[in-house]
Parts: structure tokens; C-alpha cells; sequence
């Protein structure tokens, strides 16, 4: 490549209209490859909707147009990503890797954590366009119920002849949105909680400890059932009980920050008279970084098992909204006849939680090496 | 091998060490059965409605109910209620609304299902999860290695109760080779001593098994790993020592303390709340009967059964920490 080229003001324009071309440059076939495919993917999906919707003269739905809104969105996101990329050459090039970089690489080098991230992409694409690629989940069909997989209904039909795959497919979005915000949340609570308890020590220690002593004492799963069947079940109160009753975040960043806290760098820092909240917010945090991503993607997996677990027991989503717990629910009593209904949400639970699992393990390998192999 | 114990130190230094630390962590144990009895209580409490209104039924006299309140007394202050509760704890009165019988008469029967399951499950995913872990970390890098690490993954990550439908769909339903749910027969209470109950083991336990293998087998590769890395190992190894020796004295003794942890959690969970697999399976156990009297609002047995598993908690918690003093001769607690 001649410097003419590589400084072109051609490239970033490029990047802006096909990103894919900027992927093909540096010879990332893969990743161009699946840009691509969602790029013709959104495309069929606007123009499959649009002439849908002109035949039928009526205007779009809400949660159409926002799927829609969110694919052509993400597309444009990509775009900006690529012309910043190729603009970086032009504005004086980069000189050295940041860590962020570093890890990032590692990562896309690392076979399962990159097909972790493979199959949580495809899942978020599957939970955006829901309404999109799969029927109403909520329509019964009372003249086709429990029917086998089949090519009208590809994985079947339940008891009320719902189709399943579109109700795995809206189960994604419940799944992945109180997964992640629960995850979300408990890491911020828990971080909070460790590092008041590792920083400060004395009373506030005291309090934590005893509190993570009490949740400790009962099955979690006890508790969350409790208090679910006690104050009523409400998709915010499924975020609050896997959030607030999950506290071995708090517990692992107190004993990182226990450790840090006798690093030569930070006992200089005090020395130097630096003012606690600089102490906690430059040199402390930033080394806690790594540890809390690790966490919070596993956390994610626990998660979603807890919440299946709470919508099996007929504890989570209230039953006519689409989730894989309470499909499973639903398939115990057909286990002879319709054995489908007791196999798909499993397998999709598995799935996710199987991709999250394998991404956090290649980012914890990826963010300290060190830690290769530990659980 | 002189008079030295097998492990680590004797039990007699250990309990000299370990005096103080034991009297303190006796009192913390009970400072937080006492604040969960409370939290409990108040939970309770808190939730609207309350036993006498679901007992007398939808559609009851508002005499009916308010005779039952009084009979349950329930109109009672707060700390009043609370304070029966604790004794009737203490002394054996306190009774399950639902079953109308002793909390200990409703426990015992259950907390025998649950123990016999919980013991075959611990024995049988111990014994081929040690090893596989250890070959594992041994073989690194190999076929082994590979196939145990994900077979591993796949354990953590599945629901544990699809994986008893996904048994109940194979062996129940296609095969007809094991029953669908329930226990089957047992003599005396406990059904392992019939080859009917056997059969309708099978599927919870072999379900519990493969999350609490993949759980051990993981924790026992990841410490191993650790652990061959150290000086010592070298030592052992350059001492002339035949591999195995070197593996199985000096590397998988100082690797077991994590595994010996998840063993310490998985009785707990296995004894006090297999919750979920033993309501699929219709397993009669403790896990089941939290979620029975949940779902009935079973105050009172819900009280006792939530102070009953919190003191066995703490019991394993003890029990773990005076094992890692026992196994580890530098770990002291302060």
C-alpha cells in the first residue's frame, strides 16, 4: 500500500457508504462477510415490511417500526465506527496500543470467546427483529394445537396453538433485557458495596459483611421465591430480587480491593497525601476494571438460569408473555405426547447462557492471561 | 511416616489454634440466624393478605376469616407473633398450618428424601469429577483436556432442571426405562434399599450430578493447574520422583482446598434446596417442601424451615473452615 493511498481522503468516504470495504482492506473476510449479510438482511427486512404493509393499506405497528429503527440504527453506528477508523491515518496515525486495544485483539484471537460473542450477536439480531422474522406469539390457534416441528411452525406448537419459535424468539428479549439489566445493576451495587467495604473498613465493612453473611445463610433461590411470591411478580421486581439478593460481586471486589490497598503504588499515593475519593477513582477502580467485566459476564449466565428458573416455577413472567422458564412449565405436562415443548426453550436457554459463559471466560483470558484456565 | 497425621496437622492442634476463632464465629452464626429469623418474619408480614384468607377460601365469610385469625392468632401484635414463632421453634410446638402437624413431623420425612439423594449425588459426582479434573490438567492440551473442559462448560451453563425434563423425555418417555417422577418404595423411609427407588433416583441425582461435576471438575483442573506451576512441584520432580507420586502427594493434596469448598456448598444446597430438580421430578424433599409452603403461605412452617436450613449453613460453613485449618497448616484464623 503506497502512502497516497493510505492518506487518501477516498477511504474514509468509503468506509462511510460500505464499511465492509474498510473490513476487506485489512482483510478481515469473516467479519466483512457478516456485516454484509446484516447489512442485506436490514435491507430485505425494510422493503419485505414496506410492501407488507402497502398491500394491507394500514400503517406500520409500534414495535415493527422500533425493530426496524433499531437495525437501521446499529447499521448507522457501524458506519461512524468505520469512517472514525479510517480517518486515524489522516489525523497523525496511532503510535501506541492502548490496553484497550490490546485486549481487544486478544479476544478476537481467542476461538471460543469469539464464538461466544458470535452467538449473543445472532440472539440480540433474533430478539431485535422478533416481530419481524416470527409470528404474533400471543395468537391461538385453536385448530393447530401441539403440533410437531413442521415447515409452517418450525419448531411446533404449544398447547394453545402458539407458535413456539416465535415464542422463543420474544422469550429472547425478555431473557436478554432482565439478564442484562439485572446484571447491570447488581455489579454496580456490588462494586459500590466492595469498595466501601475494602476501602474503608471498620463499621462499614462490618455491615456489609454481615449482610452477605445473611443472604449467604438461605438457598438464593429460597429467597428470591419468597420474596416473589410474597410482594407479587413485575418484571422490575424480577430486575430488583436477581440484582439486590446476588451480592458475591460486593465480596470479590472487597478482597481485590483489601489486596490493592497494600500495592506500593497506592500506600505512595496515600503517603503523597492524595485525598481518598483520588485514591479510590485513579488508582484503585481502574485496577478493578478487569475483575468486574469478568464478573458481570458470568453474572449474566447466573442470571438467566435464576430467571428461568423463577418463570419455571411459575415465580417469573407472568404466563401469556413469551419466557423460556415458563415454556418449559407449560411443556412438563405434555413431556409424553409433545416432547418439543420440553426440549426448544431449554436448548435456548442453554444456548445463552452457554455463549456468555464462553465469552467471559475468553475475555477473562484475554483481559489477564495470568488467569488462563482459572473458573 | 511417623506419628504425623496423613494431612496437614493434628485435630488436637488444630482445636488449640482454632478455640477462640470458633467461640467468635459460634456467636456471628447465631447473631445471623437471629437477624434471618426477623428479615423472615417480616417478609411475611409484609405481604398482603394472609394464611387465615387463603385457608378459608375465595368467597368466605368475612366471620369465617376473622374466627380464623383469632384461632391462629393472628391478630396479635408483631413481636408477640414473632416471639411464639421463636419458641414454638425452640420448643417443638410450632405447626405447619397446611400439613396441621409438627414442623419436625413434616421435615423428617422430606429431610431423609433429600439427605439420600444429596449423598448419592455428592459420592458419585466427587468420585468422577476428581479425576477428571486431574487428568484434565495433567494432559493439558490434549483430546482429554478438551473434551473434559467442555463437557465442563456445558454443565454450568444448563438448566439443571432441563436437563432432568430433557431424562424424563428420554429414559421416561421414549425408552420407558425409568419412571417419570416421584420416589417409588422405600423401607423404612428411605427407598434407596428398594431397587424401585433406585429407578426413580436415577433422574434427579443424575441430573444434580452433571452441574456439580462440571462445577468440581473445573475448580479441581483450574487449581491443579495452579499448583503444578509452584516450586515444590519442581522440587518433588527433580528430587527423581516417579510422576505420579509427584501428582497424586504432592500436587492434587495441596490443589483439593477449592474443591473441598464446592463440596461444602454443594451439601448445602443439595440437603436444603434442590428446589428445582426436586419439583420437576416430584422428588419428595426439603427443596420441594420450601416450595409447597411458599406457595401456600405456610407461615409458620416456612418460619421453622427457613431457620432449620439456615443453621445447617452455618454448620457446613464452620465445618468448611475447620477442614481448610485442618488440611492447610498456614492458613491461621485470626
Amino acid at each position: 500500500m503506497t502512502d497516497n493511498e493510505r492518506y487518501s481522503v477516498w477511504r474514509p468516504a468509503m468506509a462511510g457508504i460500505f464499511p465492509w470495504m474498510e473490513l476487506l482492506s485489512r482483510r478481515r473476510f469473516g467479519a466483512a462477510t457478516i456485516l454484509v449479510l446484516y447489512e442485506v438482511s436490514v435491507v430485505a427486512l425494510w422493503i419485505h415490511t414496506l410492501r407488507m404493509h402497502a398491500a394491507a393499506g394500514a400503517s406500520l405497528p409500534r414495535n415493527i417500526v422500533s425493530s426496524l429503527a433499531i437495525l437501521t440504527g446499529a447499521s448507522f453506528f457501524i458506519r461512524v465506527i468505520a469512517v472514525v477508523r479510517a480517518l486515524r491515518p489522516l489525523a497523525g496515525g496511532e503510535a501506541l496500543e492502548s490496553h484497550g486495544r490490546v485486549v481487544l485483539r486478544r479476544l478476537m484471537r481467542d476461538t471460543k470467546g469469539i464464538f461466544g460473542l458470535a452467538v449473543l450477536l445472532l440472539l440480540s439480531y433474533l430478539a431485535v427483529t422478533a416481530p419481524l422474522l416470527a409470528g404474533d406469539p400471543m395468537v391461538m390457534v385453536f385448530s393447530e394445537t401441539l403440533q410437531g416441528p413442521s415447515g409452517s411452525h418450525l419448531l411446533g406448537t404449544d398447547l394453545y396453538g402458539r407458535d413456539v419459535f416465535s415464542r422463543i424468539a420474544y422469550g429472547a428479549r425478555t431473557t436478554l433485557g432482565i439478564g442484562l439489566a439485572a446484571t447491570f445493576l447488581n455489579i454496580l451495587l456490588g462494586t459500590t458495596l466492595g469498595l466501601m467495604a475494602g476501602f474503608f473498613r471498620g463499621a462499614a465493612d462490618a455491615i456489609i459483611m454481615r449482610l452477605l453473611e445473611i443472604l449467604n445463610s438461605i438457598p438464593f433461590l429460597m429467597l428470591a421465591i419468597l420474596i416473589v411470591a410474597v410482594f407479587g411478580s413485575s418484571v422490575l421486581m424480577l430486575i430488583v430480587v436477581l440484582s439486590v439478593f446476588v451480592l458475591q460481586p460486593a465480596r470479590i471486589v472487597r478482597g481485590q480491593v483489601l489486596d490493592l490497598r497494600e500495592q506500593e503504588y497506592v500506600k505512595a499515593a496515600v503517603a503523597l497525601g492524595a485525598h481518598p475519593a483520588r485514591v479510590l477513582f485513579r488508582h484503585i477502580l481502574p485496577n478493578l476494571l478487569s475483575t468486574i467485566l469478568v464478573i458481570a459476564s458470568i453474572r449474566v449466565g447466573q442470571n438467566i438460569l435464576s430467571l428461568a428458573g423463577l418463570s419455571f416455577l411459575g415465580m417469573g413472567i407472568s404466563p401469556p408473555t413469551p419466557s423460556w422458564g415458563s415454556m418449559l412449565q407449560e411443556g412438563r405436562a405434555h413431556i409424553q405426547g409433545a416432547p418439543w415443548l420440553g426440549i426448544f426453550p431449554g436448548l435456548a436457554i442453554f444456548i445463552t447462557v452457554l455463549a456468555f459463559n464462553l465469552f467471559g471466560d475468553g475475555l477473562r483470558d484475554a483481559l489477564d492471561p495470568r488467569l488462563r484456565g482459572s473458573p | 511416616m511417623s506419628g504425623a497425621p496423613l494431612l496437614g496437622r493434628s485435630w488436637a492442634e488444630t482445636r488449640k489454634l482454632m478455640g477462640s476463632y470458633f467461640v467468635r464465629r459460634v456467636l456471628q452464626s447465631l447473631f445471623v440466624l437471629l437477624a434471618l429469623s426477623l428479615i423472615i418474619f417480616f417478609i411475611l408480614k409484609a405481604a398482603p393478605g394472609n394464611i387465615a384468607q387463603i385457608m378459608a377460601g375465595i368467597g368466605a365469610k368475612l366471620e369465617d376469616i376473622a374466627a380464623l385469625e383469632e384461632r391462629m392468632g393472628l391478630n396479635s401484635p408483631w413481636p408477640v407473633q414473632y416471639w411464639r414463632f421463636l419458641r414454638g421453634f425452640f420448643t417443638g410446638d410450632l405447626r405447619s398450618a397446611a400439613f396441621n402437624e409438627p414442623l419436625l413431623t413434616v421435615m423428617s420425612r422430606r429431610l431423609l428424601a433429600s439427605a439420600e439423594l444429596g449423598v448419592v449425588v455428592i459420592l458419585f459426582s466427587v468420585l468422577l469429577s476428581i479425576p477428571a479434573g486431574i487428568l484434565s490438567a495433567v494432559r493439558r492440551n490434549t483430546i482429554w483436556d478438551y473434551a473434559i473442559t467442555v463437557f465442563a462448560l456445558a454443565g454450568i451453563s444448563v438448566p439443571v432442571f432441563w436437563i432432568a425434563l430433557l431424562l424424563m423425555i428420554v429414559f421416561g418417555s421414549w425408552l420407558r426405562w425409568l419412571p417419570i417422577s416421584g420416589r417409588g418404595m422405600d423401607i423404612g423411609g428411605l427407598s434407596i434399599l428398594t431397587l424401585d427407588g433406585w429407578r426413580h433416583l436415577v433422574i434427579p441425582a443424575l441430573s444434580l450430578m452433571l452441574v456439580q461435576m462440571a462445577m468440581n471438575a473445573r475448580l479441581m483442573r483450574s487449581s491443579l493447574l495452579e499448583v503444578l506451576q509452584q516450586d515444590y512441584v519442581t522440587t518433588a520432580r527433580s528430587k527423581g520422583l516417579r510422576e505420579v507420586r509427584v501428582i497424586l502427594r504432592h500436587a492434587v493434596r495441596n490443589a483439593l482446598n477449592p474443591v473441598l469448598t464446592n463440596v461444602g456448598l454443594m451439601t448445602q444446597m443439595l440437603f436444603a434446596g434442590a428446589i428445582l430438580t426436586e419439583t420437576v421430578t416430584a422428588w419428595p424433599g426439603v427443596g420441594r417442601l420450601v416450595y409447597q409452603a411458599i406457595v401456600m403461605r405456610d407461615e409458620p412452617l416456612l418460619f421453622g424451615l427457613t431457620l432449620v436450613i439456615a443453621i445447617f449453613f452455618q454448620i457446613t460453613y464452620l465445618a468448611i473452615d475447620l477442614l481448610y485449618a485442618y488440611l492447610d497448616p498456614v492458613i491461621v484464623y485470626d
